[in-house]
């Protein structure tokens, strides 16, 4: 079986997903999952299409807090 | 990444004894037969981790299950490797008294924590050790049981994500989900920060405006002084314009002076023209009066002495004639007296006789009047007598008959009454009825009453029970939480005095790699001082021997070695003191590491803990639950160990309350209506016995039978008054008879009553009725009697009263007569008959000697006559009189006549000369040519033309007009000097209230000098300032209410709030706002997207494992699942795989048992790793197994073998560890490999260990054993 029809089948499984994000899982789809850095990515796609600059700056913060948040509960 | 490292068992289930030191990688075959305890083995490891049995059956004594057969404990000491940190547990279980615990934590660089022992923080902590990995998580993942082989495919979807989410880490994020929830208090908290800094900028604003508007004030108050120096200014010009106009008013008016002055003359000698026309014709009318006076004059004194004796007598004698008239008059009336006094006398006479014959009558009347009386007296005397008689029998007839009347009204009132009673037996029946009807169905409402209030009694019981219950469980929810934040708080305050002791600990060590480096230092000053010194003496040595020769080399030589010798010394003290100052230096280095790395730890566990607030906040809701904040971590470990753990849910506890509530609410809701129904009920019956009672009723017969006798006594007595009446006797039962019939209840009263009588009462009601009004009757007759003597007294009393007044009358008449008598009437008319004829005889001699008087005079013989004539004398005398006193003022006249003459002639002399004056300034044509009254007339005409036209009211009016505008000009002037005055004191005060000093003049330079603002500001300005100062006192009066406003609504009193930190704390809260807010949203899209991720995955993994376990027959696959609520990902896993024979994806229930068994390892194997995270720190790095296959061929032997040894688990987990009862493993097949029979290992290539390592952790196993439970 080669990984063309490993991800041909994935991107079956993965019917509900947009076509942006079943790239995305084709791509990782070899790493482990990151939930900090799933984080990461999500927070700065939504602070790309912010359009309004105070948006941009509280999901900035925002995902820092969520960051900092989400160390302090990793490392406890 | 946690790796299972040693494991000490003791009489766990069928393990009796085992100790095992697990390597850090490789896969490890543990064997044995069926009962060894290979599954005990992992179960006394998950044991170890959770504290309970994998097969949970929750009896009384569930732990002791696990104790060996024939002891009375078990211990299980597990340690485990959980990222940097060492994690050791030791269970014990001794039967029938629970287990205890010791969880033993080391951290690197911190030492050896004190052992936690109580069980609830004990397994808070491991979990949280462990990165949130429970033992469901764990079996769901990385213990994979033959029994639950199909476990993950049950699992549902949210049960699915929630190990995936443990393992990952995620339920951080998702308790950052609860924490980033925007709250209405949140809400209020940003409305509160924004309304406090609009408050805040409202506050500074208001000083700004108040400057601004002091600034504009003062602007104003310039522009005023400006606009009062331009009034100045104005006012200034305005007095010279009018100074200029009052000098030519002033010209003008000379000229009009002038005018006047020569109209004055022309009217003066106008005046004086005429004047002296009018003398020349008075003087001409003088001359003319005086000649006809004269002739008046001549004549008055020829009438003076002629015509006034003549008249004088005649007047005399009529005068006398006269009086004689008058004479003659008063004889007559004495004579006319004189006949009536006859007249009267002879009416008196007749009167007596009238008189007379009256009194005679009188006596008569008198007489018939007495005896009138007599018979009068005799009849009243007759009607008394009779009614003596009659009244008292009428009185005492009629009394008995009334007695009779009211004994017959009282008998009927009876009747009626013993009616009614009878009437009212039938209704006391129907009432007693009725009333035991409701006293029945209350009876039995009362007793459906009690079982319902037994029920709700019930009811609320078991709702307190769940409340209570409900309670206890958020209270433990609440101590747990308390629990892990207050762990979190001490473990901050232990990593600081970590990093207060690694300070101390480099503080100390640099002073040891000072003084090692002064060490050093001193030894090489050594080594350099005895290698100079070597050197000064070894050329010392040369020059010397070259000089001396060799005694003093060598004296040298032996010096110089010395000096190599201590040299070779300081060399090697140096080096030695170099290798301390190196180690020292390495020391330092390790400390400030150490330091560098406790600071880490702080500054984590300050993030970590750093949690006050949530702290507060769980004191607080414990506090509002009723219950203490505990003291310490132990008293909270205490409180939760003597609570129980509930299986249930709070969520499921709490809707169970609702429901208990809801039923115990109903039940109250039906309880109520029973309770209304009851309430009705009792107020029937009450109403029943208030009407039972009210009535009567009780006493029904009681009443009949007192009613019965009381008509019979009555009816006795009704006999004997009628009987003493002489009436018929009356029957009162036949009458009763008939009205009982007419009442249906015949039967009681005829049986009650005889029926002897055959007359009824009202029969007997008529007859007394008609001899009452006989009685009446008779007595009204005798009245009536009574009236006529009243008649006959008043008859005899009026004839008293004629009587009386006939006998005044006969005195009065008596009194008359002799009145009479006394005058004697006929003797008085005989001497007024003669008084009568004397006086006839004088009045004929007086009448003859008048006639014979009047005769000469001429005139005719009366009174009338002579009265008239003397009147007319008297005339003639008057007017002659008159005009002789005229003769004095006619002498006078012509005096005056003359005397005028002359003056006007002296006038005339006057009038031409002040003519001649005039004639120097008007010409000379005002003096008169000649005294004519032509040429005097011309001259006047001429005079008046020139006054009109001098128009002497025009110039007189222009003059008026003049002195108006000449006052108006002065006005003027005065007004501009006050409004001046008015301006300088209005800048003086400005200057005051601006505190500038007084200038020198009023002018713009000198108050510029003082006050440079005036200068920048003009008249023109005071609109744009006005206009700027209204809105600024608008805007400062708005912000003023919205300020108090909002200090009121804020609370925040007099207090001004300071603006940056309104503005911080706004800024703050946005910020606090905004995380939640997106935060929440982050976390859950995080969450989601995790999730459909984790799909594809576990389908990749799977996709590489399923050829290797089934050695290559099957190798696509399709994961499918339905939708679910609460799941993001779907519902259970549904697993297709396709068959090359069937040509399609085929279902897992199509396959055989052990194809189905392959698929589901399959499964499971790629969800462990699929769910395995990047950041490995607290993720399982050993994978569990307990005999996944039980039936398989070789091959598939082989395929399992190559799959648990091969490079698909080996690249994500350490550990794999696969047990199986069967002997088809090859031991060679695994690195490692342990056998086991009879509950202890009996053949093992495990590695050995460091023996005091192991005594150590002996040691510590056995120290925490003996620990008693009770204390745990």
């Amino acid at each position: 079986m080669t990984e063309q029809s490993v991800q041909n089948n994935l991107k079956q499984n993965t019917t509900d997903s947009s076509p942006e994000q079943q790239d995305t899982v084709l791509t990782e789809i070899g790493e482990r999952i990151s939930p900090r850095e799933e984080l990461i990515r999500l927070a700065d796609e939504w602070i790309a299409a912010a359009s309004d600059e105070q948006e941009k700056r509280a999901l900035q913060a925002t995902r820092e807090e969520l960051l900092l948040a989400l160390d302090e509960g990793r490392k406890r | 990444m946690i790796i299972l490292k040693h494991l000490i068992v003791e009489h766990f289930r069928l393990l009796r004894s085992l100790n095992l030191h697990f390597p850090r990688r490789g896969s490890i075959l543990i064997q044995g037969p069926n009962e060894s305890g290979k599954s005990a083995l992992l179960e006394s490891i998950y044991f170890a981790l959770y504290g309970e049995p994998l097969n949970t059956d929750f009896g009384r004594h569930w732990l002791d299950d696990l104790i060996q057969y024939g002891t009375n404990s078990a211990t299980v000491t597990l340690s485990l490797v959980v990222g940097s940190s060492d994690m050791t547990i030791t269970r014990t279980i001794e039967r029938g008294k629970g287990q205890r615990v010791s969880l033993h934590l080391q951290r690197p660089g911190m030492g050896r924590e004190e052992p936690i022992t109580r069980l609830g923080t004990a397994h808070d902590r491991i979990t949280s050790e462990l990165g949130g990995i429970d033992g469901e998580t764990l079996r769901n993942s990385f213990l994979i049981e033959q029994k639950g082989l199909n476990r993950l495919e049950s699992l549902s979807g949210v049960g699915r994500e929630a190990t995936i989410r443990r393992v990952l880490g995620l339920e951080n994020l998702t308790r950052l989900t609860e924490s980033f929830i925007v709250t209405p208090h949140d809400e209020q908290l940003l409305k509160e920060c924004t309304e406090r800094l609009h408050l805040a900028e409202i506050q500074a604003r208001i000083p700004d405006l108040s400057r601004e508007l002091d600034l504009v004030e003062a602007a104003l108050d310039a522009v005023s002084v400006c606009d009062d120096l331009q009034e100045v200014k104005q006012q200034e010009a305005d007095i010279a314009e009018q100074e200029s106009a009052l000098e030519q008013l002033q010209a003008r008016r000379s000229e009009l002076k002038g005018t006047l002055g020569r109209i004055q003359q022309l009217k003066k000698a106008d005046a004086i023209l005429g004047q002296i026309i009018t003398a020349y014709d008075d003087m001409a009318e003088a001359r003319n009066k005086a000649p006809e006076l004269e002739k008046q004059l001549s004549d008055l004194d020829h009438r003076e002495h002629e015509e006034l004796p003549a008249l004088e007598r005649r007047v005399n004698d009529l005068v006398e004639l006269t009086q004689l008239f008058g004479t003659l008059q008063r004889i007559s009336s004495d004579l006319l007296v004189s006949v009536d006094t006859v007249k009267d006398l002879e009416q008196d006479i007749k009167q007596q006789d009238e008189a007379s014959d009256i009194l005679k009558h009188i006596r008569k009347q008198i007489v018939n009047t007495q005896a009138q009386m007599s018979q009068v007296q005799h009849r009243l005397q007759e009607a008394q007598e009779q009614r003596d008689i009659a009244t008292p029998i009428l009185a005492a007839r009629l009394l008995r008959l009334k007695t009779l009347k009211e004994r017959l009204t009282a008998l009927r009132k009876v009747e009626e009454q013993y009616i009614r009673h009878v009437t009212s037996k039938g209704l006391a029946e129907e009432n007693e009825a009725q009333l035991t009807k409701a006293q029945k169905d209350l009876d039995e409402t009362q007793q459906e009453l009690a079982r319902v209030e037994q029920e709700v009694k019930h009811t609320q019981q078991q709702a307190e029970a769940v409340e209570k219950h409900c309670h206890q469980l958020s209270i433990r929810q609440q101590l747990e939480e308390w629990q892990r934040l207050k762990g979190l708080a001490e473990a901050v305050t232990e990593a600081e005095q970590h990093v207060r002791m690694a300070h101390q600990h480099q503080e100390q060590l640099t002073l040891a790699a000072l003084a090692a480096r002064r060490s050093t230092t001193k030894y090489l000053g050594v080594v350099i001082a005895c290698a100079i010194f070597f050197l000064l003496s070894v050329a010392a040595t040369i020059f010397e021997a070259i000089q001396h020769g060799p005694s003093f080399v060598a004296f040298a030589g032996v010096a110089i070695v010395f000096v190599a010798a201590g040299a070779g010394w300081g060399l090697q003290y140096y080096h030695k003191a170099r290798e301390r100052e190196g180690a020292v230096d390495r020391q330092v280095q390790d400390a400030m590491s150490r330091v560098r790395m406790m600071v880490a730890a702080r500054e984590a566990a300050v993030r970590m803990g750093d949690n006050s607030e949530a702290l507060a906040q769980v004191e607080h809701e414990l506090r509002a639950l009723g219950s203490d904040v505990p003291s310490s971590l132990e008293e909270v470990g205490h409180l939760l160990a003597q609570t129980e753990e509930s299986v249930e849910s709070l969520a499921d506890m709490q809707r169970q309350m609702q429901e208990k509530q809801n039923a115990a609410n109903v039940a109250r809701n039906q309880l109520n209506l029973k309770m209304e129904a009851v309430t009705i009920l009792r107020k029937e019956r009450v109403r029943l016995e208030e009407q039972r009672k009210r009535e009567g009723w009780d006493t029904v017969e009681e009443h009949l039978h007192a009613d019965q006798a009381a008509l019979k006594g009555m009816q006795q007595e009704i006999v004997l008054l009628a009987s003493q009446e002489g009436l018929p006797l009356p029957s009162v039962n036949a009458r009763l008879q008939r009205s009982v019939a007419q009442n249906k209840f015949s039967s009681t009263a005829t049986t009650a009553m005889g029926d002897e009588d055959l007359v009824g009462v009202p029969e007997l009601d008529a007859l007394v009725d008609s001899m009452l009004e006989a009685t009446r009757r008779e007595t009204a007759a005798l009245d009536s009697k009574l009236d006529l003597t009243e008649d006959l007294k008043a008859q005899l009393q009026t004839y008293q009263h004629e009587l009386d007044d006939l006998f005044t009358r006969e005195r009065e008449i008596q009194q008359l007569k002799a009145q009479y008598e006394a005058n004697n009437p006929m003797q008085q008319v005989e001497l007024a008959r003669d008084q009568q004829t004397a006086l006839r005889n004088t009045l004929q001699h007086l009448q003859e000697s008048l006639r014979q008087r009047v005769k000469p005079l001429g005139i005719a013989f009366g009174q009338t006559t002579i009265a008239s004539a003397e009147a007319a004398a008297r005339e003639q005398l008057e007017e002659l009189h008159i005009a002789l006193a005229n003769k004095m003022m006619l002498q006078e006249q012509h005096a005056a006549c003359i005397t005028l003459i002359k003056d006007l002639q002296e006038s005339l002399a006057e009038y031409y000369t002040q003519l001649a004056k005039f004639s120097n300034s008007l010409g000379s044509w005002i003096m008169p040519p000649n005294p004519f009254p032509d040429a005097l007339a011309a001259l006047r005409s001429r005079c008046q033309n020139e006054l009109q036209e001098a128009d002497e009211p025009n110039t007189l009016q222009e003059l008026d007009r003049l002195r108006a505008q000449e006052g108006a000009c002065k006005a003027k002037v005065e007004l501009c000097q006050q409004e001046i005055s008015e301006a300088h004191e209005r800048i003086a005060t400005m200057l005051v209230q601006r505190n500038r000093p007084k200038p020198k003049d009023y002018n713009l330079g000198d108050i510029v000098t003082i006050w440079p603002l005036v200068a920048h500001y003009s008249v023109q300005d005071r609109d744009r300032l006005e206009h700027e100062y209204e809105t600024l006192e608008n805007e400062l009066e708005e912000l003023e209410k919205e300020e108090l406003a909002m200090s009121i609504q804020l609370q925040t009193g007099s207090v001004s709030l300071d603006l940056e930190h309104a503005r911080t704390l706004l800024q703050q809260q946005e910020r606090s706002y905004q995380t939640k807010k997106w935060g929440n949203q982050l976390v859950q899209a995080v969450n989601e997207r995790l999730m459909h991720k984790m799909m594809p995955r576990i389908a990749y993994y799977m996709q590489q494992i399923l050829p290797l376990l089934t050695s290559g027959r099957y190798h696509d696959i399709h994961l499918t699942n339905q939708a679910e609520e609460g799941s993001s990902s779907g519902g259970p896993l549904q697993l297709r795989v396709w068959d090359t024979a069937a040509g399609g994806y085929v279902p897992k229930s199509a396959f055989s048992g052990g194809a189905a068994d392959q698929l589901s390892l399959a499964l499971r194997l790629a969800f462990a790793i699929a769910v395995l995270p990047r950041e490995l720190h607290a993720t399982p790095g050993f994978v569990l197994l307990d005999e996944p296959l039980i039936s398989f061929d070789r091959d598939r032997v082989q395929a399992l073998v190559d799959v648990f040894t091969g490079p698909i688990l080996s690249q994500h987990f350490e550990q794999v560890m696969l047990i199986s009862h069967s002997s088809t493993f090859d031991a060679a097949m695994f690195p490692y490999h342990v056998f086991m029979d009879n509950g202890l290992v009996v053949q093992s290539n495990l590695p050995l260990v460091n023996a005091a390592e192991v005594d150590d952790e002996e040691d510590l196993t056995v120290r925490l054993a003996t620990v008693p439970i009770g204390e745990a």
